[in-house]
């Protein structure tokens, strides 16, 4: 099969052969990896560059592309398309694909070669939408995997940890994408991650974490509530701190949205109807509290800025989210009892009323009362070297873990400075020491 | 220049704890603020001299850093102090008494390998801190 535009005839990339003289390829970019630089181990001290990305021109056949040179070449390149463009590629080296070795950070492909490009030897020639074939546009629609080799998120949660560390493909709807958090980690390296929440009739939540920028760039351009996508080699984690399962986008990934198929559409109308009934509206507090993702909290403050943080936050409705590296000064476990450990509705988790132990939030009016559950209620003071936060709020789970301090903070006119603990945890005295001396006043 | 409303605020009201890190000789400098805002100190330090008892309950004991040496005491109300090894860096909370030269500890433990190696750089983040909050005293 070849398709041509203008007066170029292609090659398709199922008849790709080592062998060919100058071969022209064309296809709509599947799949996409972020710039990398690595040492250049013939020239010391210097680096080269390299991205790769995914081209298919048939339902059947797709194949992987590596480009390597010069930073601001392999750059220029990378961003000059996306995923979902169509490029031609002039004169490609046409490689034997060493499986093992290609197959551990590259997408499956069916293709038993790789292409290298390089700057001196090879053209890539981004094609307009409007003069391409719309079969081959159509093509990013067809999952790359067969349509129905995939997991429900009700799969993936009811296998478990046995899941854990595996690729597998996911068939869901995109529920929301968050707001992508850029941090530098400990060795300096800038990073980035987004966390984009999927559903299905299985489930109505299940976290995809991407930590590059290319599938982030990606996830911003999806539709919530709209957009159905078919991930193929997603690996899947088992998260201990938040103790599920979640999917990561990695290298392997390709993602294609909105795909063409039975199940999709099924899985489209579902999520219509969802978004109509507002039955993913449908939020308690406890499913708020566990849609705070620890993870995407990435701002550290000391004691003081966080003060200052809330007073000007003043009056706005949204909690300040942050991680403060502080001691404990305060853990009073002497007073009564009834003020450390209280009972909560199991419906809806508020604290019940002491006296009659029923709940007054819920308005149950029914006879049988409730269940309630015992939970603690502490309140904690955390100092640090600029200042002490008093009485923060330390229930629940939270109460019962020890490392960083995540907080939630929600400041408001009539009780002052309202702080909730998501997590009070051991710090590593590495990691604040860093923290901090990189935040105090210099 | 405008001072926003905030920081404004900020200044008159909070004086509330700090928890510093410090080297004994810090410690004491800045011990001489503990009147004007409340301090609580951790000082990591080598255990120089064998722990005695002495009246009310109370445990004596010298730690070391470098030149400096600082004699300590740790009254056990409700709780005893746990084994201490001569020779051994450890870690005690507490506050200085300036007119008895003695550190008054709340919370004494073997200090960690890595506290030990980052505590430098806490005392330094403490330091810049109680530079800066001693001139907005001298200020206000």
């Amino acid at each position: 099969m070849a398709y041509s535009i203008s007066t170029h005839n292609f090659v398709a990339l199922s008849d790709l052969h080592p062998n060919l003289a100058r071969p022209s390829i064309i296809g709509v970019v599947i799949g996409k990896t972020d710039v990398k630089g690595f040492p250049d181990r013939k020239n010391i001290g210097s680096e080269r560059y390299t991205f790769s990305f995914t081209i298919r021109d048939s339902p059947a056949y797709f194949i992987n592309v590596n480009s390597w040179g010069r930073e601001e070449y392999v750059r220029s390149l990378s961003e000059s398309f996306r995923v979902g463009d169509c490029v031609t590629i002039e004169n490609p080296l046409v490689q034997t694909k060493e499986l093992e070795k290609e197959e551990k950070f590259n997408p499956t492909t069916p293709s038993c070669y790789k292409l290298l490009l390089s700057e001196t030897h090879s053209v890539v020639k981004i094609c307009c939408h409007y003069e391409v074939d719309t079969k081959l546009l159509s093509l990013l629609h067809v999952p790359v995997k067969d349509p129905q080799d995939y997991y429900s998120l009700g799969d993936i949660v009811a296998n478990g940890q046995s899941l854990d560390g595996r690729i597998i493909n996911v068939l869901a709807a995109v529920k929301s994408v968050g707001e992508p958090k850029y941090f530098t980690t400990s060795d300096k390296r800038k990073g980035q991650r987004c966390e984009v929440k999927l559903c299905d009739e299985t489930e109505l939540s299940f976290a995809m974490i991407c930590w590059d920028n290319e599938s982030i760039q990606l996830a911003q351009s999806w539709m919530p509530r709209e957009t159905v996508i078919f991930a193929s080699e997603l690996r899947i984690n088992f998260d201990k701190f938040r103790n599920c399962m979640t999917a990561t986008v990695i290298s392997k990934t390709i993602f294609t949205t909105n795909p063409d198929t039975p199940e999709a559409n099924i899985l489209f109308n579902f999520i219509k109807e969802s978004a109509a009934t507002g039955a993913l509206d449908d939020i308690t507090e406890d499913q708020l509290k566990e849609s705070i993702n620890l993870q995407t909290i990435v701002d550290i403050y000391t004691v003081e800025q966080l003060k200052v943080k809330a007073l000007q936050n003043e009056g706005k409705p949204e909690p300040v989210y942050g991680i403060i590296y502080a001691y404990i000064s305060t853990l009073n476990i002497d007073t009564d009892t009834s003020k450390i450990i209280r009972n909560r509705c199991s419906g809806c988790h508020y604290v019940v009323n002491e006296m009659s132990n029923t709940c007054t939030f819920c308005n149950d009016n029914t006879s049988d009362a409730k269940s309630v559950f015992t939970s603690f209620d502490l309140l904690v003071d955390l100092t640090d070297h600029t200042g002490t936060l008093r009485s923060c709020n330390l229930s629940d789970v939270v109460a019962e873990e020890t490392l960083s301090c995540t907080l939630v903070l929600s400041p408001s006119l009539r009780t002052g400075l309202r702080v909730n603990l998501l997590s009070c945890k051991l710090a590593d005295p590495v990691e604040a020491s860093q923290s901090l001396s990189g935040n105090g006043r210099k | 220049q405008k001072v926003p409303a905030y920081q404004l605020k900020l200044k008159e009201k909070d004086n509330s704890l700090r928890i510093i890190s410090a080297v004994i000789e810090s410690m004491k400098h800045w011990s001489q603020y503990t009147y004007k805002t409340a301090l609580l100190f951790e000082v990591l330090g080598t255990l120089d001299s064998a722990v005695t008892p002495g009246a009310y309950g109370a445990k004596s004991f010298v730690l070391r850093d470098g030149k400096e040496s600082l004699p300590c005491v740790f009254y056990e109300i409700d709780r005893e102090l746990p084994r201490l090894i001569r020779g051994r860096v450890h870690r005690c909370m507490g506050n200085y008494d300036t007119k008895r030269n003695i550190f008054k500890c709340v919370s004494v433990r073997p200090a960690t390998v890595v506290e030990q190696r980052t505590f430098q750089e806490f005392v330094k983040t403490s330091d810049v801190e109680m530079r800066e909050c001693v001139k907005t005293m001298n200020e206000v």
